[in-house]
Formats: structure tokens, sequence, C-alpha cells
């Protein structure tokens, strides 16, 4: 019996203890992932890196939250109705980390991340590329251009929003719990540096011409011009002392340079027709003349092709957070530039005077066949896709200021741009014609923004000739004005409704919508200008962003010229840039000397909305004077200590090496 | 993988050959008899086993047994039934044993389930709570889960949502894991299950909850947050037994939260013109705008103020919530005879959610068989097939109702729905679009085979050995198709979307136990010995295409028909996870007084990265059966006494697998370069090499008594644990690359005190009533985070060492300002901190907006000035009572859950332009104690401090269950050949008192999908 016992024990502890040589049955067996070493070290897969270094620009470039950190409060634009930003604009920003709360949000802490993220992946290209076996050496060297390129626009954009910052050389591979911001001329000099790579890369690499997108040799010195600019205007003239290359250099000299050599190249040219550069049809940034380089978006917006990464940011669980909706605007099954939604106002949507809640007059095209008006006096269906699929949907986000509209409108006549910009009335579709009860008359234009008074002489000659044609909102004054005056220092938008209308004695503008928050004129440099019938009024683009464009090539130069030249010199070359802008037959020169004043009003004219407002103002510390002066819903808050974002709370929550001395360990801008 | 399956493979037939040789035919004489009870009727089903073995026998139907002992002469008899008192016979060579019971007082001789066995209640030396079938039964939900809420101290059920089929939130003894699992795992019939339990309430015997270490340290890496043993029936030897169970339930929604509805919203447009009005000129108060003035908004089918006029309102959450029902039908067949016994069950369930279209069918079908091939062999399988068909509702849609505006129509006078009803705001679309058939069609269909067979073997007298070989195969169909006209896709991108999703997920569980009882010859002594091998393998595979499917309705193919994606996506995922265990344990009894248990057990997981994926879980425990002492055993009121002592080691590695690798991102990313997308993949986490469990360290102490012939019994634990090596998704800076990592950091520790108290307060011929009071208290704390760091904040959830585990971190709102306070302020604070100013951002302190307390009076709000929401429920009581009065009997639950704070998402349902808002208190000049701001401030001082409004107190006192039943007499219902009927009606989660109006705080903050309150009939009848 005992040893029937013993037996049986001794069998199953044989039985057990058999198990335990079973030591691959603990291996991890990772069928889908991919390693960094492995993957990298292919063809396809160091293809995809160096393609991947550029997807963050799409975090910020042709989204609603990276324009308004570079658009929104300063002198061009307010916020709208329906705005997502109104405490950026207002500069009533905390560091607080907001996440993804959208409905007011700076998102200054996603922008963080996805920096942090952007230039980490430029760092594994620099690291991956060398080792890399697959590919030849031209193309080696073509790839280390385009990554050297990358890190410096980040790191650009990074310095510029937050001054100084931590910086990295190469991939992080391991946990860091402290950091070190470093000095903002220290990060100048690396991006100067990383672009002085970059032009030698790509010049070793005779990558030399605009081919598809990709960055290159003209598109590297292009920004470095604008790096340049930044740091001479920024920082001071000859402010540079760690890049010994530029030490003690004349930053302005050095600018205009390149900008000169990238005018010279050839690598783009202008359109005779302003119009043109802003075509859906030359929206490729490979094909538009005057694009030296851009952000793309894939012409599939139906798949998740234009959606930028997930967060690296986890939830509880390990899964990857998403960036918020301002960023990503439609997720993440599908994705595209958002653009075309931000400066256009109520239209269809806000169109109750235009009877029967403007649907007499306009719809918004969701399909082409489907979508038609019935004309109510012919009784005929009207189908109107091909109309009104270009005006988009009616976002409400950003409105033009009073002072933007206003330096517009100055030079109407002479300069193609005015008109090229602003989107000033909505017209109906052929076939609508009369079929309007408020307005009997109507026949092309429904609503139609008048740079006027509406309390003047003209503006009265107007209103009397719009009566039953169309709405006629003025500038300000009048029946329905946009503004509350004709004074850009203290002018905002309207909100309120009109009881009764002096006009025309009746309600039909007692509505919120026809205040100039709702209603206002817009800029159409980004709407979606080419009738695509499978698209009708998209809500997402696949417009490419333009980032460097021949056009700033000579506002840099122009700007350089106040410093190493003259203000005449300055006027000049500004007024070669306006001559192309000209209209046919027309004479668009200024004349005098040339100001900075005059140089940031150039610049407003010509790359309004483009995500270049606010650096401009910050780097010429004109920043606060200006929205003092042009921005009625920022000039009481604005501050200096604004020219810097804040730090997001929940970086200096992270960090172990917190201080609250400005330069010492890591410490937040001050005022926040 | 394939070279696994045949080591696998071969494992099995090693083992077979094993027992094979083991087994020994045994020399065998019979003892027979029949066992009555004190008036002299035969009992069946009572439990005549060979003391120190498993050889046992059931009585049947007239009381008489047949068992043949290992030993007739050496050998003990023992006689078990549940509410007598058992009994033990010396065999002495009898081959007649007849016996008679006495009822029991006591109910400690009731079997508990304990990891890998059972123990007598009167042996137990840890901390274990129970609920039995009839309290099981008495739920009226697709999750047997929801019979345990308030039943068991200690375990914290929660149901967030009233979805059909949603899930349960169920933690044991508080929080101890940051990012690791807080759930405890739950076993079914030893086999991990999940926390949905798909299974007829009716073929459940017994839910047991492991709660201290020392009883789920024989769990090892799963056991940190307890165990819950789920034992179905099986059959008994005996007379067949048919039991149809069956009911209905009405269910309504209840405790909805309410937004702003007709007037109440007109007078927030107008509070909302006046105050902007009153900004503007400054002169607070004077503005006085009529509904004329604010109503100016049309659409083509009426006005504003024609609504206003004829009070026309649209109650939309009244419009999609509707009555469901819910009918469950439950039909068991169970019975054998000595050597086979066999339970077979049927189960089909229809449920009908609180929303159109969101319903679920459920079927079940369930095989026990047990075996006995001889007295050495036995053999037996237990299988469980579950159907599941899920029609689920898009759950924005109850948002979309509830932000819409209640100043509009639905409908058109012709009946048409207005597609986007809000005349202030054409982006939100009507929920009822959603309602049009076809519009949107979300069908979750899963199979699962869930069983396990075994066989064991007793070779020599008081060894058991067991092999036990499982499987879990589920497949899971995720179909939705989304209309270009439904109101998630109508705005935007205004196509139609189908999306289907396949899973399968596959685990085999082989388990290998050996027991061995023995008293060493003396009956001083009992020992029982467990050595046991596990291993464990999972699978799961996934599949899901969706896309675009242009501008068409496809009300017919739905999600059926891939094809008509225009371009679609397709990802996948494959995790394997493998775990490898043994274990031991050692139960030892001296003198019946001292108890001794202590166990053992290796693990070995294939998560964490090689060098650390082995972990070491012991445990030890005693108990003192005091009232055995001679200095007790004449204390006549004293019917039992003891005190329980354990510690024990059990892990959590509740963590996703390739954690220790650092791979690519398994999301691709594009990148459009000359005419086509190149796709990229990006390193996207940082892999951790040393990830190793996170180990929770416990001590129990615990006293069960009874006195008063048992009328006052109870228990009382207390326990104190600590948790190391937490696995914690650590807060980096963001400007480090990766914002998370998993990283082994920091430590927890937590106490708490549980008491379980049973009173008969009445018992008499006819009238009995008993109250099962549950009450505990639990207290947990971030003890340790990295050297250093004290503290980890992301967003408003933090840890800071020193302060509860779970826990809100944020500002605390002190009302608003009012007119000229802020001024007042200012100055009050200038002259405190001379030379200093105010850091505030410029638009704070406007009338009206939130006050927040500026804690450390420092002129700047961050988050020093930020303090703790502790989210642990401070005490959780639990009140049983059941009387009975002849064949009636009624039961009342009541549940009550005080302390804790949640974070609820009704606060934040106030939106400065276009929504609708809850029906908050806010602001104006008239009423300056309200807590919202009002609704025409700027919207930038609520987004940064808004988040201070949400945090309530979430206390609550729930009648969850009030249940009347009648037991057909007897002597009616034996005419007619039934053996028991009973008929039973309830009223489930009618009354809740909570500090919260038109909340049950239950639901954690959750508007979304409002719980049901339920009318229950049903009926259960016996063969």
């Amino acid at each position: 019996m005992k040893q029937k016992l013993y037996i049986s024990l001794l069998t199953a502890a044989t039985l057990l203890g058999s198990f335990s040589s079973c030591t691959d049955f603990l291996e991890e067996d990772n069928k889908v992932g991919q390693t960094a070493d492995l993957t990298y070290s292919t063809k396809s897969g160091i293809d995809g890196l160096v393609a991947s270094c550029y997807v963050f620009g799409r975090a910020w470039y042709g989204k609603e939250a990276g324009l308004g950190l570079s658009e929104m409060g300063t002198d061009l634009f307010y916020s709208g109705y329906d705005n997502k930003q109104k405490s950026l604009n207002s500069y009533n920003l905390t560091a607080i980390s907001l996440d993804d709360n959208s409905s007011d949000n700076a998102c200054l802490d996603h922008y963080w991340e996805a920096f942090y993220a952007a230039q980490d992946i430029c760092n594994n290209a620099l690291k991956y590329i060398p080792e890399n076996t697959d590919i030849n050496e031209t193309l080696k060297m073509q790839y280390m251009g385009e990554a050297y390129f990358m890190r410096a626009f980040y790191y650009l954009h990074m310095v510029s929003i937050w001054g100084p910052i931590p910086y990295y050389t190469e991939p992080v591979t391991s946990v860091i719990t402290s950091a070190e911001r470093l000095p903002e001329e220290e990060v100048y000099s690396n991006i100067l540096s990383d672009l002085d790579l970059s032009i030698a890369a790509f010049q070793d690499a005779g990558y030399m011409t605009k081919a598809d997108g990709r960055a290159n040799y003209w598109a590297a010195k292009a920004l470095k011009s604008r790096v340049l600019l930044y740091a001479a205007s920024w920082l001071g003239e000859t402010s540079i002392s760690s890049n010994t290359n530029y030490s003690g250099k004349n930053l302005y000299a050095l600018a205009q340079a390149e900008a000169e050599a990238v005018i010279g190249s050839g690598v783009a040219s202008f359109y005779n027709n302003y119009e043109d550069t802003w075509s859906m049809n030359n929206e490729d940034v490979a094909v538009n003349n005057e694009a030296i380089w851009g952000v793309t978006y894939s012409s599939d917006v139906a798949t998740p092709a234009n959606c930028i990464p997930y967060r690296y940011k986890t939830d509880k669980s390990g899964k990857n957070l998403d960036y918020n909706s301002l960023i990503t605007r439609t997720g993440y099954s599908r994705g595209g530039s958002a653009m075309l939604l931000q400066f256009v106002g109520m239209w269809n949507n806000g169109a109750s005077d235009l009877g029967n809640n403007g649907k007499e007059t306009f719809v918004r095209p969701l399909g082409e066949s489907t979508f038609y008006i019935i004309n109510i006096i012919t009784g005929e269906k009207v189908y109107v896709a091909d109309s009104y699929s270009k005006y988009g949907r009616g976002f409400t986000r950003y409105v033009p200021s009073l002072y933007l509209w206003q330096l517009l409108d100055e030079h109407r006549a002479t300069d193609q741009r005015t008109e090229a910009t602003l989107q000033e009335a909505y017209t109906i579709a052929p076939g609508l014609e009369g079929s309007s009860k408020n307005y009997p008359l109507i026949q092309d234009t429904a609503i139609y923004y008048c740079p006027l008074d509406g309390n003047s002489p003209e503006g009265q000659a107007k209103q009397a000739w719009a009566k039953n044609r169309y709405r006629i909102q003025f500038m300000a004054n009048g029946d329905i004005p946009l503004f509350t005056s004709m004074n850009p220092a203290t002018a905002l938008p309207t909100e309120s409704a009109k009881a009764v209308s002096d006009v025309y004695g009746d309600s039909r503008y007692n509505s919120y919508k026809i205040g100039g928050w709702c209603s206002f004129i817009g800029i159409k440099k980004f709407m979606e200008n080419v009738y695509d019938p499978a698209h009708p009024t998209p809500d997402i683009s696949s417009r490419d962003a333009i980032v460097l464009r021949l056009a700033e090539m000579y506002l840099i130069k122009a700007e350089c010229e106040l410093n190493t030249a003259s203000g005449t010199a300055a006027m000049s070359t500004i007024n070669l840039l306006r001559q192309v802008r000209a209209k046919a037959g027309q004479d668009n020169t200024l004349s005098g000397t040339a100001t900075l004043e005059t140089v940031l009003k150039e610049r407003a004219i010509e790359l309004c909305g483009e995500q270049q407002r606010w650096f401009d103002l910050k780097r010429t510390k004109t920043l606060v004077s200006r929205v003092k002066a042009y921005n009625a819903q920022a000039s009481a808050s604005v501050q200096d200590y604004h020219l810097l974002r804040p730090i997001p709370q929940a970086q200096m929550d992270a960090v172990t090496n917190l201080s609250t001395t400005s330069g010492q360990g890591f410490w937040q801008n001050t005022g926040y | 993988m394939m070279k696994m399956n045949q080591s696998f493979l071969g494992k099995v037939c090693l083992l077979a050959l094993f027992v094979i040789f083991s087994g020994a035919q045994l020399f065998a004489q019979k003892v027979t008899g029949v066992v009555i009870d004190e008036s002299n009727t035969p009992i069946p089903g009572v439990n005549v086993v060979v003391k120190g073995t498993t050889n046992g026998v059931i009585t049947s139907g007239d009381g008489s047994y047949s068992i043949v002992p290992g030993d007739i002469v050496k050998d003990v008899l023992s006689f078990s039934f549940i509410g007598l008192e058992p009994k033990e016979v010396e065999i002495n060579g009898q081959q007649v044993i007849n016996v008679q019971l006495q009822s029991s007082n006591l109910q400690l001789d009731e079997v508990v389930a304990v990891g890998y066995g059972v123990v007598k209640k009167r042996d137990l030396t840890g901390a274990v709570g129970s609920v039995n079938a009839e309290e099981i039964a008495r739920t009226a939900s697709s999750n047997a889960m929801q019979a345990m809420q308030a039943q068991i101290p200690g375990l914290d059920i929660q149901q967030s949502t009233g979805e059909s089929g949603s899930g349960l939130n169920i933690t044991l003894r508080g929080n101890r894991s940051l990012s690791a699992s807080n759930s405890p795992l739950i076993l079914v019939d030893g086999i991990e299950y999940g926390s949905t339990l798909d299974i007829n309430s009716s073929d459940i015997e017994s839910m047991d909850v492991l709660k201290d270490a020392s009883s789920t340290a024989i769990y090892g890496t799963k056991g940190a947050n307890g165990v819950i043993l789920i034992t179905t029936k099986r059959g008994k030897a005996g007379k067949t037994k048919i039991s149809l169970n069956s009911y209905a339930s009405f269910n309504s929604p209840t405790n909805v939260p309410k937004v702003m509805y007709g007037d109440r919203e007109v007078q927030r447009l107008i509070d909302k013109s006046n105050y902007q009005s009153d900004v503007a000129t400054g002169n607070w108060g004077s503005s006085s705008l009529t509904p004329e003035q604010v109503l100016t908004e049309s659409l083509a089918d009426f006005t504003e103020i024609g609504i206003y006029q004829d009070g026309s309102y649209t109650d939309w959450l009244d419009i999609i919530l509707q009555d469901g029902l819910t009918q469950n039908y439950e039909l068991a067949v169970a019975g054998g005879n000595e050597k086979t016994t066999f339970n077979l069950s049927l189960g089909t369930m229809f449920e009908e959610g609180l929303l159109k279209n969101d319903a679920m069918d459920r079927y079940n079908a369930k095989v026990v068989l047990d075996h006995k091939i001889s007295n050495i062999f036995k053999v037996g399988t237990n299988l469980l097939y579950t159907y599941k068909s899920h029609d689920s509702r898009n759950s924005s849609v109850f948002g979309q109702a509830m932000k819409m505006t209640t100043i509009t129509h639905p409908y058109t006078q012709d009946g048409e729905i207005i597609e986007t009803p809000n005349p202030r705001y054409a982006a939100h679309v009507n929920p009822l679009m959603d309602e049009i058939p076809g519009n949107y069609q979300r069908n979750i269909e899963t199979n699962r085979l869930f069983g396990s067979s075994y066989l064991e073997v007793t070779p020599v007298k008081g060894m058991v050995l067991k092999s036990t070989f499982a499987i879990d195969r589920s497949n899971v169909r995720d179909g939705r198709y989304q209309d270009y006209q439904s109101v998630a896709r109508y705005q935007s991108p205004g196509t139609s979307f189908i999306s289907s999703e396949w899973n399968s997920n596959t685990k085999y569980t082989w388990e290998n136990t050996m027991t061995y009882d023995t008293d060493f010859g003396s009956s001083l002594h009992n020992m029982t010995f467990l050595l046991g091998h596990s291993m464990n393998q999972s699978v799961y595979e996934q599949t899901i295409t969706s896309g675009d499917a242009g501008r068409e309705h496809y009300y017919k193919s739905a999600f059926y028909d891939l094809s008509k994606i225009a371009s679609a996506t397709t990802t996948s995922k494959y995790v394997k996870q493998s775990v490898l265990s043994y274990f031991t344990r050692v139960n030892y009894k001296f003198k019946e007084k001292y108890l001794l248990t202590a166990s053992v057990r290796a693990d070995g997981s294939s998560t964490l990265a090689s060098g650390n994926q082995w972990g070491y879980f012991p445990s030890t425990a005693i108990a003192w059966r005091m009232n055995e002492e001679g200095f007790l055993q004449n204390t006549n009121w004293l019917d039992n006494l003891k005190l329980r002592a354990s510690w024990g080691v059990s892990g959590n590695a509740a963590i996703d697998p390739y954690e220790t690798l650092q791979t690519l991102s398994s999301y691709p990313v594009y990148y459009y370069i000359g005419t086509s997308d190149i796709t990229g993949n990006i390193p996207d986490q940082l892999g951790n090499k040393d990830l190793k469990w996170e180990t929770t360290t416990a001590l129990n102490f615990g006293l069960d008594f009874g006195i008063l012939s048992n009328r006052v019994s109870g228990s009382i634990d207390y326990f104190i644990s600590h948790t190391t090596d937490l696995l914690f998704y650590r807060t980096l800076p963001a400007s480090s690359v990766f914002p998370t990592v998993l990283q082994n950091i920091g430590e927890t520790k937590g106490s708490g005190l549980e008491i379980a108290l049973n009173t008969n307060v009445v018992k008499s011929r006819n009238f009995n009533w008993d109250i099962n009071w549950s009450y505990s208290t639990v207290k947990d704390e971030v003890y340790k985070l990295v050297e250093g760091v004290d503290r980890d904040i992301n967003g408003n959830i933090a840890f800071i060492v020193g302060e509860p585990a779970m826990a809100f971190y944020d500002y605390e709102a002190d009302g608003n300002w009012g007119v000229g306070e802020f001024q007042e302020y200012q100055t009050a604070w200038e002259a405190r901190h001379t030379g200093e100013s105010l850091g505030y951002s410029s638009t704070y302190g406007t009338p009206g907006t939130i006050k927040v307390v500026d804690r450390n009076d420092d002129g700047l709000l961050d988050d020093d000035d930020k303090r703790i929401y502790n989210r642990t429920p401070k005490h959780i009581l639990g009140m049983n009572n059941s009387f009975s009065y002849k064949d009636f009997s009624l039961n009342v639950l009541v549940y009550a859950r005080l302390g804790g704070y949640i974070s609820y998402d009704y606060n934040s349902q106030l939106n400065f332009e276009s929504a609708n808002w809850a029906d908050l208190d806010y602001w104006t000049t008239t009423n300056t104690d309200a807590k919202f701001p009002n609704p025409g401030s700027l919207s930038a001082n609520h987004t940064n401090y808004g988040s201070s409004l949400l945090y309530e107190k979430a206390n609550y006192v729930k009648i969850k269950d009030i249940s009347l039943a009648y037991n057909l007499p007897r002597n009616v219902i034996g005419q007619i050949g039934l053996g028991s009927v009973k008929l039973y009606g309830s009223l489930k989660n009618f009354i809740t008192f909570s500090n919260i109006d038109n909340y049950d705080p239950e639901r954690g903050g959750s508007i979304n999908f409002p719980l049901a309150k339920q009318v229950v009939f049903g009926a259960n009848i016996e063969f």
C-alpha cells in the first residue's frame, strides 16, 4: 500500500517535472508586429520611414488647430460664431492641458506631443538610412537630405511656439524623466546646421528639382532663408554664436542671399493669374508653379490615407489615444485638409431671409443628382450641385478682420489679390433667377458683403439698388452691419438679430445668423473651387498645403533689405511682387520708402490664412501693438509674455526637474 | 504553433498511460441502507462518502444508497445533506447501515469551493463569501453576475449603462492596480470565463468569492484581485428532475437625466441674452428681454416663437426611449444513477433595450455528464454552448437627443422627419434618423463553446488524480452599416459606411492535479495534500474590414456585402498568450480545532520579458476553532467561534502581450508623394524588457461566530494589502517622445473591514424573518511611485503618494463671481501680498463665471490649487430581508453605497452656443448662489476650470429588489404530478434615494443609456 503510494507520487512528480522542459511554450509569438531594426533595413521599410518623416506636417498644416495657433490672435482674424479656440484668440490661454476637449482648445498639449513624435521619426530616419544596404548611395543622400530638412522644419515650429525647448539628435529608446530646455540660440544653430547638412546631401544626391512633393535642394534653401529671417528678427541680426558657420554674421544678409538664390533658381514661377495659384487644379505642390514645397494630401479622402498617426500617449490599458478632433478633423477613418471649412460663413444655413429659410435659394448639395431646388416661379427643378459645391460648409470659424478687409480693399482697382482672396458674394445657381419671395428681383447675387459704411451716401445708394434684389451687408452701419464700427481698433463682428429691417420693415433679418459673426466675408483661397461630382460640398479636401512659395521669397528679401540696404530697395522688391499681382494693364506699385509696416501689410495681403501671420508678428515683436490696434477681440488681454505659448501643464506635471526659475531646470514660460 | 500542439498532445497521451498503469483492481464489498430525517421521511440526495476519499454516492428518491467502501472494516461512512447535521458511522463490517440525520442549526458543514477543491465551511482558514443557488435564481438579468450585488461584503458590483447585454464593473476589496486590471478572476467550473456570465441563472449551483490572499494565492498571477468561483449544477443520482424556470420582465427607463425643456430652455436663452447685454452696458441686471426678442429663429415648418406660444416643445428623450420586455425560459433535466449522472439544460432569452432596435437574443445549451467507470476511474464532461445575437444602437444617439433643442419639432406637419431640426445649429441631425428602418444596423453575433472533460483516478485510498482538459472557443461577428442618412454620417461625410469585424478566441487549459487525503492513522490529524500543474494558452485573431460605400442605401445587404465598400481598409490582429503553472497546497487539521493551510504556486507567463517570466506565490493561513476548546464547551449561547489569520502573495499580470518588445506601430501611416500613398511604420511605444508581475501581499484576520443557537451568526474580516512592482502606464514628459511607458513602479496599500451578519429575527412555525447584512469599508492609497517622484498627473487623474489610488485631481469651485466681487477679492489679495499682482487670465473674475478656490493663495491657478476627489466609496452596505409565511416568501434587498466621488457627465452638458443644456442651476443677477456659470458668459473660463464642477458625491440607497414568491402547496400540485411550483413577482431597481436628482449614481457618472427598472413575473416548476 505504502509502496504504491510512493510510486504514484513519484510518477506524478516526474510527469509534472517533464513540463518544465517546454520553455518554448512561454515564448512570445508576435506575428503582426514588426521591429525597427528589421523593418528599416529593407527597402520598403526605409522608403516608408522617410515618407513618415513628413506625416506630422499634416497635424499642423491644413488643420483647424494649427491654423488657430498660426493666424488667430493676430491683426488679421477674429473668431467667428462656432470657433473652437476662442480663448486662444482672446489670449485667455493657460497651460492647462485640455486634451480631447474640442469645444474650446488651443491643442498646445497635443502639438507638443506631435512635434516630439515627429522629430523622433526624423531621428530614426537619420539613424537607419546610413545602415540600410538595400538602397544606393544617391538615394541615401537624398533621404538624409529629407530627414534633416524635416527635423529642422519641426524644430523651427517648436522653437517659434515655445522658445527654449528640449532638443534631441537621436531616437529616444529609453525612459527619460527630465527635460532640458535648450536656449533658442542653440536651437536655431542646430536648425541651421540641419539645413546645411540637408542642402549638402541634396546637392550630393543631385536632387535639385521639385519633382514629387518631397523636400529638395531648393526647398531646403527656401526654408533656410525663412529660418535666418526668423533668427535675425527675433534673436537679433548677429545672434547666432553656437554654430560657428554663422557666428557673428549678419543673418539678414544670409537670408537675403538664400531668398535671392531661390528666386533665381527657377524652381518656382508665378502664374499670370493669381487665382491659378489657388485653383484645385493646381493644388498638388508638385504641380503648382509657385509652390516650392508643401505638405501633401492624398486625393484618397475616404480611407485613412490622409490620417496622422495616433498619439504615442496611451490610455490606462495601453491603447494609443487619438489626437484631438480639431487636429484630425475627421478622426482616423479618413482625413485630409480642413482649410476649406475654416473661413466660410453661413450661406445656406444662415440665409433665413432668403425665403423658406434659405431653401428657396440655397441648399448644401450632398449628391449631384439629388440636389435640386424648385424655382418658385417656373416650378422647374434646378440642379445646383455644380454652382454651390464650392461654397462648402459654413463652419464660421475665422472672420477676416476689418483691418484685413480694408487692406485688401484698398488696392482693389489694381491688385488681383483682392478679388482672388475675398469671398464677397454668394451667387445663385442659373435657373433660379427671380425665385425668391423676399427678393423678387434676384438675378445672380443673393448675398453681398459691401466694403462700405452703410450710412455713407455710396452705401445708401448701394442699399437702394440692392433692395428686393439681394441681401446686402455693409462693413459697418446700415441695415445689417457686419462690424460694430468702421474703426479697426474697436470693430467687432456683430452678433445680434435685427428685429425689424429698416429697409423692408419686416423681420427677415431677425436672426443671430445675420450677424457678422455668422455671416461674413470669407477667404476663398482654400475653397474646393473645382467641382467634383464625386465629392459635392466635401468636408475634407485633398488640397496640399503650400508651405514655401515664391512670393514669400520676395517678401523675405524685402524685409532683409530694410536691414541690409534701404527702404527704397525693399520697396522695389515689394513692387516686383505687386507687379506680378497687378490686374492687367494696371499699375499696382507703391511709392515711397518701405518700412516694416509696409512688409507686414504686403505679407497680410499675399499670405493671409497661410499659417504664418502669428509668427511674423511674434518675431518682429509687433504682435502686441498690432493686436491692440486691429483686433478688438484680443486687445484687452494681449501682453508681451504672449509671444511665447505656455508649455503644456502635462509636460510640467511629468518632468522630474521642475523649477520655478526661468533658465533653471524645467521652467514654465513667464506669465503662465 | 504546430510544434506546441504536438508536444501538447504528446503529454496528453503520457498522462493517459500513467493513469492506466497506476490503476489496480480492488476487492469490492457493498454497504447499503436508507437515510431518513427526524420525521422518518426518507431523504433523497444525501451525500454518502467513504471518509477521506472521493468515493461517494447520493441517496436515491427513496432515501436508499449503496456504496462499495475500500475497506469494509476500517472505513468510515459520512452522511451529509445541506441543512442537516452530518453524521459519520464506522462500518465495522456491517453491510446494512440505516441512518437518521438531525436538522442542523449550523450551516458550517456546507462546502464551499476553494481553488482546486472544496472545503467545509467549518474548516475554512481564509476569507470566502458565498451566494447560493436560491439567491442566484432571483436575478432577472442577462448577466448572472448581477446576483452577487449587495450580497458579499467587499465585493463591489456596479452597472453603468442600461444598454442590453451591457457589462458590469466588479472590484473586490478596492483598487490595488493603477494600470493593470482590478477585476477579479472569474472561473466557471474551474476554468476562466470572463465577467459577462452568459449562463442560465438556474444552472448555477453556487458562487464563491475568494477574498484573502491565502485563498487566492493558489491562482498565482491572476489571483491578486480576488477570485470568483462559479459552480454549475451537475446531475444527481435518483429520480429524474425536470425543472422549468421562466420569467418575463417589463423594463422601463428610470432616473433619466433631464435636460432643459420648453419654457426652461427659453428662459436660458433670455438669461443668456440679458447677461450679454449687461456685460456690454456694465449695468448689471438692467436687461430684461422678452421671449419675442430672443426666439428669433425658424425653420420651414415652425418658428421658435410659435412653439413657445403654443407650447409644442419636443421632449427628445421621451421620443427615443421605450419600454422593453425581457423574456427568459430555462428548461433543465437532471438525474442519473449511481454510475452515471447527467444534467441537460436549454435556455432562451429575448431582451429588449430601452431604445428601439437595441435587443439581444440568447440561446444556451448545456450538457453535463459524469460517469463512474469503476471505483478507480471516473470521467465527466461539461459543455456549454451559447449563441447571442445583439442588435446594438449607436450610443451617440442618446447624447444627440440630449443636446438637441426642445424648441423644435421632430416631424413636419406631413409627418416627415425634419432632418436637421435645430434652427440654431444645422449640424444637429435628428436622432430619429437612425430609427428609419435600415439606416443604422449593427449586429453582434457571438458563438461560444465552453467546456471541459476530466478523467479522475483514485488509485489508492485517499488519493485522487484528476486531469482536466478545457476548451473555450468563441467567434464574434460585429457588423455595422451606417447609411449616409444616419445620424453619424448625415452631415459628414454623407456617405454610407460598412464595417465587418470577425474575431475568434481559442483557449485551451490542461490541468492535472493530485489530491491526497490522510489522517496518518490517527483521529488527531487530518491532512489534504494537493499537487497540480496547469498549462493554458489563448490565441486571439481578428480581422476588420471597413470603408466608405458611397452615397447609396444598402439597407438590405447592409454589412453583409463587403464588395459594396469602395476602397476597403482591412486590419488584422494576432495575439497569443501562454501561461504555465505548478502549484501545491497542504491543508492540515489537528484535533478538529487547529487548522493550517499552506500553498505555493509558480506561474510562467509569455507576456513578460524572459528572465522575469516566472513568479512564485506562497501563502499560509491558520485558524483556531475556539468553541471546540474545553473552556468554551459549556458556554451554551456560543455555537461557533473561529479565529482566522492568513498571509499570502498573489500576482497580477493582466497586461497586453508584446509590451516587452519595442515594436513599430500596428497602424501604418501613409504619405502622398508623387502619385501614390507611401506606407510607413513608425515606432510608437517604448518596449520594456524588464516587465514583471505586479505582486500583492495581503494579511487577513478573521473571526467567525454563531450565538444563540446560531440565531445570530456572521464573520468579521480585516485585511491589509500591499501591492508592489505595480504595472503602471507611467506618465513621462511628452518631450521624451513617448509620454507613457509601462513599468513596474510604485506601491499601493489597502486595508478594509468586512462584516457579514446573519440574523434570524423571528423564527416560528409559520413565520420566519431573516436579515442578512453585509458591510464593507475599504481604504486604498498610493504608497510609493518612482524614486524622487511623488505624483503622476494625467489630466484630472492623478496618482499622488499618500492619496487614494482611485481619485480625481482637480480644482475646487466655489460658486460664481458676483458683481463687483472679484474687485473686492483683488483688493484684499493685494493687501495680503504687498507688491505682487494677480496672475489670473484676463477674463477671470467676470460676474457669473466660475470662482475657483486659490488654495495656496498665490494669485495663480495651477496644479498646486487642485484637490483630491476620492472615488472609492467609504461604506457599502447590503441588507437582505427574507420573510416567509407558510407558502409565501418575501425578499427585500436594500443596497447602499456611501461616499466616493463620480465625475458626473451631466454637469458638463452645458454648451455656450448652440446646444441644449442639462437642467443645471446657473448664475444670474437674481440667482447668485447657483453652481453653474451664466450661459451668456465667455466659454474660456469654463473651458479651463469647468471640470471642477463635475464631481459629485455618489451617495445612494437603493431598494434593489422586492420579490414576493408563492410556493403552491405540495399536496395540491403533487396530485397533478408536479414536484414544486413557485410563482413570483419582483420589482427591481424601483426605488433609489440619491443625493443627485434624477440620477442613479450606480452608473458612475455616465448619462448615455439610463438603467431600467423592472417588473418581473416568473415561475419555477419542477416535475
